[in-house]
């Protein structure tokens, strides 16, 4: 009987079961949908961060910002000779420390000494630009003497004019990070996943050899074994590297001291990648190096996180914010609904449960029945509102929006790596990340879950 | 057999006090026919309530074959309505939903027959009162007189 109550009942009143099941449907799609791609989210926030970081790495330390000192902001200064011949190519590297400001190699191992710290590896990150190009030299004639040269003793009487002559030169810049080959697994090709030939070996700390990002080598034409020349010093490429996610932020890695002899920052590093020894103690072995090792500034993976903008911050901020409201609004209007709807039906029905309870039916049976028909309303609801929602995040993750990310350093107050820089840069680092929607079983018990409740 | 000592049914409404029933003393034998008369407001449906075991007196006993109905656990009395006690209410009271051989099914549902004797029972029932070709069809699907018809269990 109980069946056929129920499905009678169910059968009688469709438009009302539709609502209800409708209005629950839509909370749990919309909460299953906001979860995912707030999922979604952290994941590509993660991906950004550790496309900068690398995995393992769970804060840098760089150089305190400090006041520029009288002519410490000169830009890059390039010298050429103007030769006598009358078109000679020349050529010239600038290489710079990113952000003009480096610490001492030493400090790696007082930062690795401080308790909590797992490991401690140094970089150093290089902008080096290159120009390279030729003059040509102008031709003296003088006016009305048929085109003759001749010098200033020359007959003729007009004045010599020196015509044509110029200078055509390009300029081409891009990043090296100078890596420890000793502890790759920490710093700055802890990210990337080398796709042609192979990465440094332990013993190549002052090899000239290189490892080319892949986006870079491509613009450039470079395959393992090309040879590329940075301020004169040739280096052999050892292999190409592609970033776990996102875009590689630095185009060349070469060994630490290598960069060091280039940059003219011997025992210097701009970077130091610590990995701690407890993922939960992130903030106090933070402190601790800040306090006792001065002069630096200490930025973690959640300081880096906050300076996230760009759509994909945009769109997070949505996710949480509005989705999250937006979905707790829908529940609550559904649970509204769904609640009045019940109440009247039940009001409505109160002379049928009389009826029943007067042929003998226990309050409990009667109870159960209706209990039974808002059960059966709700596992509709909620099927149709799984199916909903995990269609909302496929097509999410299908369509893979494309957001931006940019890490910033408005403040200077971060750290960053090789790719991100230090604190005093000033540009931002921008990469695009594709959106998914991953959902858990744990985001379909909450939807669901949260649903009961209500 | 009812016996119903001093029964006195009491309904309070804010500071207003009504007594429905006052002092109700009556016995109804097995076999026995009885016919109940009054006025509008006279109490005539309370006493009904009482002796079908819906309401508890406000006072006095409304024994039934030596259980007090009055005094007796909710679970034990429902289970003396489903076994004892028939009603023919005032209006039709059929669930709107079930089939006639339904609504007839009902009044069984507690007493555990298994459901092809329920169905069994209730369509010979119907059959037996002439509605045998209405088995499957809900009450709005019937006349007035036709739901009337339909009776409180089998």
């Amino acid at each position: 009987m109980f069946g056929i109550y129920l499905k009678r009942e169910l059968s009688r009143r469709k438009k009302t079961a539709l609502v209800v099941a409708m209005g629950l449907a839509l909370g749990i799609a919309l909460v299953i949908t906001v979860n995912s791609v707030s999922a979604g989210m952290t994941q590509a926030q993660d991906k950004v961060l550790k496309s900068l970081y690398g995995l393992g790495t769970d804060m840098t330390v760089t150089k305190a910002r400090s006041a520029p000192t009288a002519g410490s902001s000169q830009g890059p200064r390039f010298q050429f000779d103007a030769k006598s011949s009358s078109k000679t190519s020349q050529s010239s590297d600038r290489v710079m420390t990113q952000g003009g400001q480096a610490l001492k190699s030493s400090l790696v191992q007082r930062v690795a000494a401080q308790q909590g710290v797992a490991s401690a590896v140094g970089a150093l990150s290089l902008n080096v630009t290159k120009v390279d190009g030729s003059f040509t030299q102008g031709k003296a004639q003088s006016s009305g003497s048929g085109g003759q040269q001749g010098g200033p003793g020359a007959g003729g009487g007009g004045q010599p004019q020196v015509q044509g002559g110029g200078a055509s030169f390009n300029v081409n810049s891009y990043s090296v990070a100078g890596v420890d080959v000793t502890k790759q697994d920490l710093g700055p090709l802890a990210t990337m996943k080398i796709t042609s030939g192979r990465t440094f070996t332990p013993a190549q700390t002052d090899a000239k050899v290189a490892v080319v990002a892949k986006s870079y080598a491509k613009e450039k034409k470079y395959k393992v074994g090309s040879t590329f020349k940075i301020s004169g010093t040739t280096y052999a490429v050892t292999g190409i590297a592609t970033p776990d996610s996102g875009e590689s932020t630095t185009d060349v890695y070469l060994p630490l001291k290598q960069a060091q002899s280039l940059g003219d920052a011997e025992d210097e590093v701009t970077t130091i990648y610590v990995e701690a020894a407890d993922s939960k103690q992130i903030a106090a072995v933070k402190k601790r190096i800040q306090a006792n090792v001065s002069g630096t500034t200490v930025t973690t993976s959640s300081d880096l996180a906050a300076t996230v903008s760009g759509s994909l911050s945009t769109a997070s901020d949505l996710a949480t914010g509005v989705g999250t409201w937006l979905s707790v609004a829908v529940l609550a209007a559904a649970f509204l609904v769904a609640a009045l709807l019940t109440s009247a039906a039940v009001s409505r029905r109160v002379r049928e449960f009389g009826t029943l309870k007067a042929l003998g039916w226990p309050s409990r049976r009667v109870t159960r029945q209706v209990v039974g028909e808002s059960v059966v309303n709700g596992l509709i609801g909620g099927g149709l509102g799984i199916a909903l929602g995990l269609a909302a995040a496929c097509t999410v993750t299908a369509v893979s929006p494309k957001l931006t990310a940019q890490l910033g350093s408005t403040g200077g107050a971060m750290g960053g790596g090789p790719g991100g820089g230090p604190g005093q840069q000033s540009a931002k680092n921008t990469l695009e990340i594709a959106l998914s929607a991953p959902v858990s079983p744990t985001t379909i018990a909450l939807a669901v879950g949260l649903r009961s409740v209500a | 057999m009812y016996r119903l000592t001093v029964v006195t049914k009491r309904y309070t409404r804010g500071k207003e006090t009504v007594d429905a029933l006052r002092g109700i003393d009556l016995t109804i034998a097995d076999g026995d026919q009885l016919v109940i008369q009054g006025p509008t407001g006279g109490g005539k449906s309370t006493l009904l309530q009482m002796i079908g075991g819906l309401d508890r007196p406000s006072s006095g006993s409304v024994e039934l074959d030596g259980v007090d109905l009055a005094t007796t656990g909710e679970a034990r009395l429902t289970r003396l309505r489903a076994e004892k006690i028939g009603i023919i209410f005032q209006s039709f009271n059929l669930i709107p939903t079930l089939t006639a051989q339904e609504n007839v099914e009902t009044a069984l549902v507690p007493l555990g027959v298994k459901p092809a004797e329920r169905r069994e029972r209730a369509a010979k029932t119907l059959r037996s009162v002439g509605l045998g070709e209405r088995l499957t069809h809900v009450p709005s699907e019937m006349s007035g007189g036709q739901q009337l018809g339909v009776p409180p269990g089998p």
